[in-house]
């Protein structure tokens, strides 16, 4: 693919003048500080987005902030489109600076592998690694899988020897990095609730499309006390925002609330000073990747951090809807090639027996993700842009949908028939 | 393979020209069958390609891929003929003229079992692919062990009662107004569901 990276200038200097007319005392300073990259501690000048096209970005959903393995660019907006997003800023960066204390993570260092160990296994995170053997045939993974990588490593249980130049603690600079992208995190989903406010907590589905409030000015909106998320994004295109801009916002929006709170007591809790209790620290870690979309069942379930953290690994290869459907042959057909299949190719059960989780445990993990966190990827449209199909991946919806097509089918193709067989059938 | 493919590429060519000469063949649904024929003579090749590069394409035989009581679907002899069919009706395009609605009806009906063909075809060498890419064999996998089984292929019984009838036949066929408005949105609700989601 031929990666094109461009800007895209903004002002919101009209925008701030409506929001002085509302009632809302409001601005705009927040998102600003995000799109410069500012959060991000990155120097750029202020007053245009960056946009990343076609760069095929394999996305992890690293301690809620969705990064890509390849570049390490910092994406705005949740489950953004590999081929189509906004960057802030660079993960890479960060992790050498509070990692190696440079500006750059040393040329043998395995970026990706470094990024994908932080993102599946926290609390045994394989910081020293054993250069040379990594960069041996022997792990150089067939099918570009992280997991598979990881696996064979603890299959092997290989130890390690230090980086060189790596003299810090392990364990604060992984702290650090946890802060910091806590903190993040925060700056945007604040920055998103300032520039939609209540709207974006409280809007639902039915909403959606009803009433477009597009004639209307925009303090009209804001005052007029009835949330619609739509007739807000749709006066804001008409000033001249960026529709993908936008969008990526308004994906914060799911679970926003609940999603505020806890970034905030994490952020609170890695800042207070004396807090030395790993365990604690890590399961934070893990519960910030995994905060987008836990629910109360999700929490009762052993692991389940973990299995979500696999799932979001393998949705970023493009092999969860494997995963999915291969639960529904097992049902429906009691065929379990699929699920082997896919368990084997990834060594998920190494994994999971690693972290103590059950088989059982997981396949109710896997329910969970596939109930909890599917719709908000998939059909969450208020929120989110469906997010582009990488590859030919497997799609349980396309199943669905020829069965969908062919009720409707059945009965018009009927009906058709039917006027054959009456009498004369003919004029 | 090889007959599915051929049969692909005709009816894409016989199906843009009847949008372009036919008038409104597809009513109500055309940008959606505009869409779908775009995808089917662009993007669909590039996939095909991409498949063939895992699984040798004329190593498949969707005679066997198909259950036994679909072979009708897939074998080499109804696709050929669905190619002539259409090219027949092209031919006799003028002498529809007055019975807008039967000619709608009857190219509905190819195109939908052209659009269904594809969906199910596509969908089977994408799960076939990536167990093959698992090194898998896959020569035995057929359209049940991916989950397409009678449960969702009876919907489409009713496609083999149009194999034998004629063109003659549709223009002798006696529709009303309501029973061709009534195709018409099925066919726009039957392609939204398959092609308007991006799937493609």
């Amino acid at each position: 693919m031929n990666m094109s990276i461009y800007t895209v200038t903004y002002d919101f200097s009209e925008i701030n003048k409506e929001f002085k007319k509302s009632s809302y005392s409001r601005s705009t300073k927040l998102l600003e500080d995000v799109l410069s990259g500012k959060v991000c501690e990155r120097k750029r000048s202020t007053g245009y987005i960056v946009k990343v096209l076609d760069s095929g970005a394999r996305f992890i959903n690293l301690f809620g902030l969705f990064v890509d393995s390849n570049r390490g660019d910092i994406a705005l907006g949740l489950f953004p489109n590999p081929n189509d997003y906004i960057s802030i800023g660079n993960i890479y960066d960060l992790i050498a600076k509070y990692m190696f204390g440079s500006k750059e993570i040393p040329d043998h260092v395995d970026k990706k592998f470094l990024l994908e160990s932080l993102k599946l296994n926290v609390a045994g995170c394989i910081m020293d690694i054993d250069t040379e053997v990594y960069k041996t045939e022997e792990y150089v993974p067939e099918f570009d899988s992280v997991i598979l990588n990881l696996a064979n490593q603890l299959k092997h249980q290989r130890l390690c020897r230090s980086f060189e130049g790596y003299d810090k603690n392990r364990d604060t600079c992984i702290c650090t990095i946890i802060k910091t992208c806590a903190n993040i995190l925060s700056s945007i989903v604040k920055a998103s609730r300032s520039f939609f406010g209540a709207f974006i907590e409280e809007s639902n589905v039915k909403e959606i499309g009803a009433n477009s409030l597009i004639n209307f000015d925009l303090h009209t909106i804001l005052d007029s006390g009835k949330p619609n998320l739509e007739a807000l994004t749709d006066k804001y295109i008409m000033m001249g925002v960026s529709p993908d801009l936008l969008f990526a916002l308004k994906s914060y929006g799911y679970g926003i609330k609940q999603r505020s709170l806890i970034v905030d007591s994490i952020v609170k809790l890695s800042n207070r000073s004396g807090l030395d209790n790993k365990k604690d620290i890590y399961s934070l870690g893990d519960k910030l990747s995994s905060m987008s979309y836990l629910s109360t069942k999700a929490t009762a379930i052993n692991g389940v951090d973990t299995i979500f953290n696999i799932l979001d690994m393998l949705r970023a290869v493009g092999w969860d809807n494997s995963l999915f459907f291969s639960l529904e042959m097992i049902q429906k057909e009691k065929n379990r090639f699929i699920y082997d299949s896919v368990v084997n190719k990834f060594c998920i059960k190494d994994i999971i027996k690693e972290s103590g989780i059950k088989e059982s445990d997981f396949v109710k993990g896997i329910l969970e993700y596939k109930e909890s966190v599917l719709p908000v990827i998939s059909y969450g449209y208020m929120y989110t842009r469906k997010p582009s199909n990488v590859g030919y991946c497997l799609s349980t919806h396309s199943i669905r949908q020829l069965i969908s097509a062919g009720n409707v089918f059945h009965m018009a193709g009927e009906l058709v028939s039917d006027k054959f067989k009456t009498v004369g059938g003919q004029e | 393979m090889r007959a599915y493919i051929l049969y692909k590429d005709k009816s894409v060519k016989g199906f843009k020209r009847l949008i372009t000469s036919g008038g409104q063949v597809f009513d109500k649904y055309r940008a959606l069958a505009t869409s779908f024929i775009r995808y089917a003579g662009g993007d669909l090749d590039k996939n095909l390609a991409e498949y063939d590069a895992i699984i040798d394409l004329n190593s498949i035989n969707l005679e066997s891929v198909f259950p036994a009581s679909y072979k009708w679907l897939v074998s080499n002899v109804s696709l050929k003929n669905l190619r002539e069919y259409l090219e027949s009706v092209e031919k006799r395009i003028t002498e529809f003229d007055g019975k807008e609605d039967n000619l709608k009806i009857l190219v509905g009906m190819l195109f939908l079992r052209f659009v269904l063909l594809t969906k199910i075809v596509e969908t089977y060498l994408s799960v076939v692919g990536e167990i093959a890419k698992s090194g898998y064999d896959i020569s035995q996998l057929g359209l049940r062990d991916i989950g397409i089984g009678k449960s969702v292929l009876k919907y489409f019984d009713t496609l083999q009662d149009f194999d034998t009838k004629t063109v003659d036949d549709w223009l002798n066929y006696k529709v009303d107004a309501g029973t061709a408005k009534y195709f018409y949105s099925s066919m726009k609700r039957i392609l939204s569901i398959l092609v308007g989601n991006n799937d493609w």
